[in-house]
């Protein structure tokens, strides 16, 4: 694993004060195989947290853990002061809304909603009142009716949700719930879910391998990777500040270059790579590896300046982007040599060309790295 | 793979057919003609036959056979004893077919290989092998002795008691199976959902677990109760001569009594008792809403 600079000193935050919910040292082994390793996140009443990583990072055990589908192996998870640890999942009172939605085929729309709040023997009033309200909040006011099974993919996603919320639980966990939709659905959905979810204040920890989702809704991302939090930070400063390189790789695009550190002075450093020396505004070791990076929409044409670093590149491709075009340069290895200009692609400009890029040096990331 | 949350089973379409009426359709010409000339051809002689009094249509058969207070009690015994078996078996079977389901693959291979493997040897010899299970110094009554169920060896062949154990015992396969398949094809995630919506064990069995695999009890009941109505050899073996049934006033009728009149009408009735019991699982089981 290789040692990430701190980018940002609050960079790394996994504790909040007062805490709402907190997951402190959770650890869950499948026989040999370690899939959490000493995990700990507190979250604060109201904030929507998301677990984003690669598939087998162990973002939907940690969410099973807290649902209470699974078990630790050691840890405690604790919410509005109350231990849940070693309580079964229907004792929890902890939301969740699955993958595929797992409505139940065998009950209509109003039925599913209820089911919750019949098994904790709520008066038939209530219930009908409470179905009726949580329809009204999803926007499937009158189909309480429908069968399921008739629902389109967005709709059954909010009965659900309305199902999970519908008795009040103290979170709500969401597993990956967008990804049987289709992309212009996802996206509408995503904004909707965050409103619904806002309007009730509802603590939530969702799960997602898709960055953007992860960007979009959170209010804080962990970043997770084999079963270990990589960074824990708004989306700006995963974004902007990514703590380690596999936060950099996994959030966003990134032009990266490989070097050794040349010197190291007055918290600047100069790293030389395949396209020369490179500034950034680190105290790197001298002689040691390192990895330097930033994200392409800083990169921009021009002339070389104290402020900048600079380099003379030959374009390899130009992707139009609609929005955006992306400029990708002839590199070597793993070096990713890239930069965005914003609408068509500069004129005159075709693969084959050389031409001049800078960014500032303030912006640029370093990382230690090993070999 | 579950694409989503509800459980759709997969249909072919009808896009895939190369026409309205192509070759293929008329290769079902053979299966057609065979089935009406074994099957449809002997069953319509049958009704006819329950039906004609000396040449003429008339329901006198039907009259005189349920008129008559042993033969109701012959059709009763038939049902109850159907109706027995087919309840044991739902109740054994379910909690079979959910620990299968559930099961690890290698277990799962093993408890299938339990229930088909019995299913493979001739009903003749499963039927002797439990009058030797249902003997006075029987394996059964070793069993009742050992957990205090009877305090001395029991008469359980040629018992209604006996009889019913061992239908159990071979019929129990043809509820386990289309049960097992309904509830493998559960997705785990209902029974998690259940639980976070905060349904304990027993609820989440009544409302959830039952209810989805309601389909596959009334299918397994309907196998079961019209395989053990219309059973000859396992009532004449475990019953003996003093358990009459409907197959057994059949058999009778044709073979001893050569009165063909009796036999077409008690096969009628036994079609029809099937008949409803078909019918009705059909109109009870959910359809696809």
């Amino acid at each position: 694993m290789p040692e990430g600079v701190r980018a940002a000193p609050k960079a790394f935050s996994a504790e909040v004060e007062n805490p709402y919910l907190a997951l402190v040292n959770l650890t869950k082994s499948f026989d040999t195989n370690s899939v959490l390793h000493a995990f700990s996140l507190s979250a604060s009443k109201g904030e929507f947290i998301t677990l984003l990583g690669p598939s087998g990072c162990g973002k939907t055990t940690l969410l099973r853990l807290v649902a209470g589908l699974l078990r630790a192996d050691s840890g405690a998870i604790r919410v509005d002061g109350q231990e849940l640890t070693n309580l079964p999942a229907y004792k929890r009172n902890v939301g969740m809304v699955f993958q595929n939605y797992a409505l139940f085929p065998h009950l209509t729309v109003a039925e599913n909603i209820a089911f919750g709040l019949r098994a904790k023997g709520h008066t038939r009033a209530e219930i009908k009142a409470r179905v009726g309200r949580a329809l009204e909040v999803v926007k499937l006011s009158g189909m309480g009716h429908r069968s399921v099974s008739a629902l389109s993919g967005g709709q059954q996603q909010r009965v659900s949700l309305a199902r999970a919320m519908v008795v009040g639980p103290t979170v709500m966990l969401l597993d990956e719930p967008f990804s049987a939709l289709d992309r212009n659905l996802r996206e509408k959905m995503r904004i909707e879910l965050r409103q619904i979810l806002r309007e009730m204040n509802a603590t939530v920890i969702f799960v997602t391998h898709d960055q953007e989702e992860a960007l979009v809704m959170s209010d804080r991302v962990a970043v997770m990777n084999k079963g270990r939090p990589e960074q824990i930070a708004d989306p700006l400063s995963i974004y902007s500040t990514p703590a380690t390189p596999f936060v950099l790789g996994f959030v966003g695009q990134a032009l990266r270059l490989s070097g050794r550190v040349a010197s190291s002075a007055d918290g600047y450093s100069t790293v030389t790579t395949a396209i020369g020396p490179i500034r950034v505004k680190y105290a790197l070791t001298p002689g040691a590896l390192a990895l330097v990076a930033v994200r392409p929409e800083l990169v921009e044409l021009g002339t070389g300046d104290a402020r900048y670093n600079f380099a003379e590149l030959e374009v390899r491709e130009l992707v139009f982007l609609g929005s955006k075009t992306q400029l990708l340069f002839e590199s070597a290895g793993d070096d990713v040599l890239m930069a965005e200009t914003s609408g068509a692609p500069p004129h005159g400009l075709t693969p084959g060309s050389r031409i001049g890029v800078r960014w500032a040096i303030e912006r640029t990331l370093a990382y230690h790295i090993e070999a | 793979m579950q694409t989503k949350g509800t459980t759709e089973v997969a249909r072919p379409s009808s896009g895939a057919r190369s026409g309205p009426h192509s070759v293929g359709d008329w290769l079902v010409l053979p299966t057609v003609g065979y089935l009406l000339l074994i099957f449809v051809v002997p069953l319509g002689l049958l009704v006819v036959g329950s039906f004609l009094v000396d040449g003429r249509f008339s329901v006198q058969n039907f009259v005189d056979y349920l008129g008559d207070a042993h033969s109701r009690s012959v059709v009763g015994a038939t049902i109850r004893y159907a109706a027995t078996v087919s309840f044991l078996c739902l109740a054994l079977g379910y909690p079979f077919a959910r620990v299968m389901a559930a099961a690890p693959s290698r277990a799962q291979a093993l408890l299938f290989a339990i229930v088909l493997i019995p299913m493979s040897v001739s009903i003749i010899v499963r039927a002797f092998g439990w009058t030797v299970l249902l003997r006075r110094e029987g394996l059964v009554n070793d069993l009742f002795l050992a957990f205090g169920v009877v305090d001395h060896p029991v008469r359980l062949l040629f018992t209604e008691g006996g009889l019913v154990l061992g239908s159990v015992g071979v019929q129990l396969p043809l509820m386990i199976l289309p049960i097992y398949t309904v509830v493998r094809s559960i997705p785990s995630e209902f029974g998690d959902a259940g639980a976070c919506l905060g349904a304990g064990p027993l609820y989440r069995l009544l409302r959830l677990d039952l209810p989805l695999a309601l389909p596959g009890m009334i299918a397994g009941f309907s196998i079961v109760f019209c395989q053990t109505a219309a059973a000859y050899v396992i009532p004449s073996l475990l019953g003996g001569s003093r358990f009459k049934t409907m197959s057994s006033t059949i058999v009778d009728s044709y073979l001893v009594l050569q009165a063909g009149a009796l036999g077409s009408t008690v096969s009628v009735m036994l079609l029809a008792i099937i008949s409803m019991i078909i019918a009705a699982s059909g109109a009870l089981t959910p359809g696809r809403r």
